[in-house]
């Protein structure tokens, strides 16, 4: 009984300490990992992982903990909640969290939420959404045109 | 007068900068994560990134399973389906584990290397001047092909254990005098499953000529047409020539 109980703690990079109950934390494949392997009794520190974004990501999985007896299609209405309040900036963060403490589910609809945005966007469009930089030379852009030009003929 | 927002970035202390300024983060993102995010989109949206950068350029060909529909259905108007598109495609692309090339009037050859190490299933069909199937693939299993009749060899795709046949080219394994059993038939020796659709049986009567052995052949369907006159008796022939056969069908349309 008393390891349901369980508190593990988390440390983000800018200092701040998280108490999370085990059935949350094991929400993340790598804790659950740490845990098994009974490395968790201490503070886990979380080197590229802010405070702002651990209490997300935290939220998220207490959510989950917390809906598992609810309907899937509540759930699924909770998740869709949580990520649109959320900008592109701290999408990057959470993406980043999620793979590095192997949280699944969240990986999962972070990186849906990322395909969603890119979606009927044109490469242009896509660039400035996400400002990436276009460094290709003219000569090679026309080089893969022509190459994969049966997959370009969307409107500009 | 509002500011655009280059010019609001313009005006904030450099070493504030970095917290406003929104950078490109996505392109940083690790490899697996972003063959995660592009397997997410329709195939045809997950090809177009790699036109964004040098990053992405081939990030989109480690997208295990792509959703071919678009393909097909793009490939339906035909022309920019080219040789060299598909070989780029293919060469490109080493998880691809089906593809599928419908109605291209351009495609003239298909070469299957085992770049496609994972290139599981492949259609080729409806491709009025495709001449050369080359197949050299130890991971290929299942084979469907509608088209002319044409020369496949078989020898290099050592696990083909499906192969479905139709059009004109089905008709080169029912043989009539005029037109005799094509040295076509070399086998893949794995072969479980055959399908023939054969589109009409001629001047039947002629002694028909062994089918070869397959010893792993399960299954055989053949779809024939015929004319109410025709014997099927030299099917005969076939069964004997598969020992492991445990299906056979045979559903022929009379023509009158």
């Amino acid at each position: 009984m008393a390891s349901t109980l369980k508190k593990i703690i988390l440390k983000s990079c800018d200092g701040k300490i998280l108490e999370v109950e085990e059935a949350v934390a094991v929400q993340s494949q790598m804790i659950k990992n740490m845990i098994e392997d009974d490395c968790a009794n201490e503070e886990i520190p979380l080197p590229d992982i802010t405070g702002e974004i651990l209490s997300m990501i935290i939220e998220y999985c207490k959510m989950h903990v917390d809906g598992e007896n609810n309907s899937n299609n509540e759930l699924i209405a909770r998740d869709a909640d949580f990520i649109t309040r959320v900008d592109l900036n701290t999408l990057y963060y959470l993406i980043v969290a999620a793979n590095f403490l192997n949280v699944k589910s969240l990986l999962d609809l972070t990186c849906q939420r990322v395909a969603d945005i890119i979606k009927g966007k044109s490469p242009e469009e896509i660039r400035l959404t996400f400002n990436i930089k276009n460094d290709f030379t003219p000569e090679e852009e026309e080089e893969i045109r022509k190459k994969n030009a049966w997959a370009f003929d969307y409107k500009d | 007068m509002e500011r655009s927002e280059p010019e609001l970035n313009h005006c904030i202390p450099k070493k504030h900068k970095r917290k406003f300024d929104s950078g490109d983060r996505i392109s940083g993102l690790p490899d697996d994560v972003l063959v995660s995010i592009l397997s997410r989109l329709p195939f045809k949206v997950a090809t177009t990134t790699s036109l964004l950068s040098r990053r992405w350029r081939r990030a989109w060909t480690l997208v295990p399973r792509l959703d071919f529909v678009p393909v097909c259905n793009f490939l339906m108007s035909g022309e920019k389906a080219s040789d060299e598109v598909l070989d780029n495609f293919l060469s490109n692309s080493p998880f691809l584990e089906c593809l599928c090339v419908l109605y291209s009037r351009t495609l003239v050859r298909v070469r299957v290397s085992n770049l496609s190490l994972h290139l599981k299933n492949l259609e080729i069909s409806f491709c009025p001047k495709l001449e050369c199937l080359e197949l050299h693939s130890t991971s290929l299993l299942t084979l469907k092909y509608i088209g002319r009749t044409m020369k496949i060899p078989f020898d290099n795709v050592p696990n083909l254990a499906e192969l479905c046949i139709e059009g004109e080219w089905g008709t080169i394994w029912c043989p009539t005098p005029r037109r005799k059993l094509l040295p076509i038939l070399t086998f893949p020796p794995r072969l479980q499953k055959l399908e023939l659709f054969v589109d009409a049986m001629e001047e039947v009567g002629s002694t028909w000529p062994e089918f070869p052995l397959m010893s792993q052949l399960k299954h055989l369907e053949l779809c024939v047409a015929v004319y109410d006159f025709d014997s099927l008796l030299f099917l005969s022939s076939w069964i004997k020539a598969c020992p492991s056969l445990h299906r056979f069908t045979v559903d022929a349309s009379v023509l009158v």
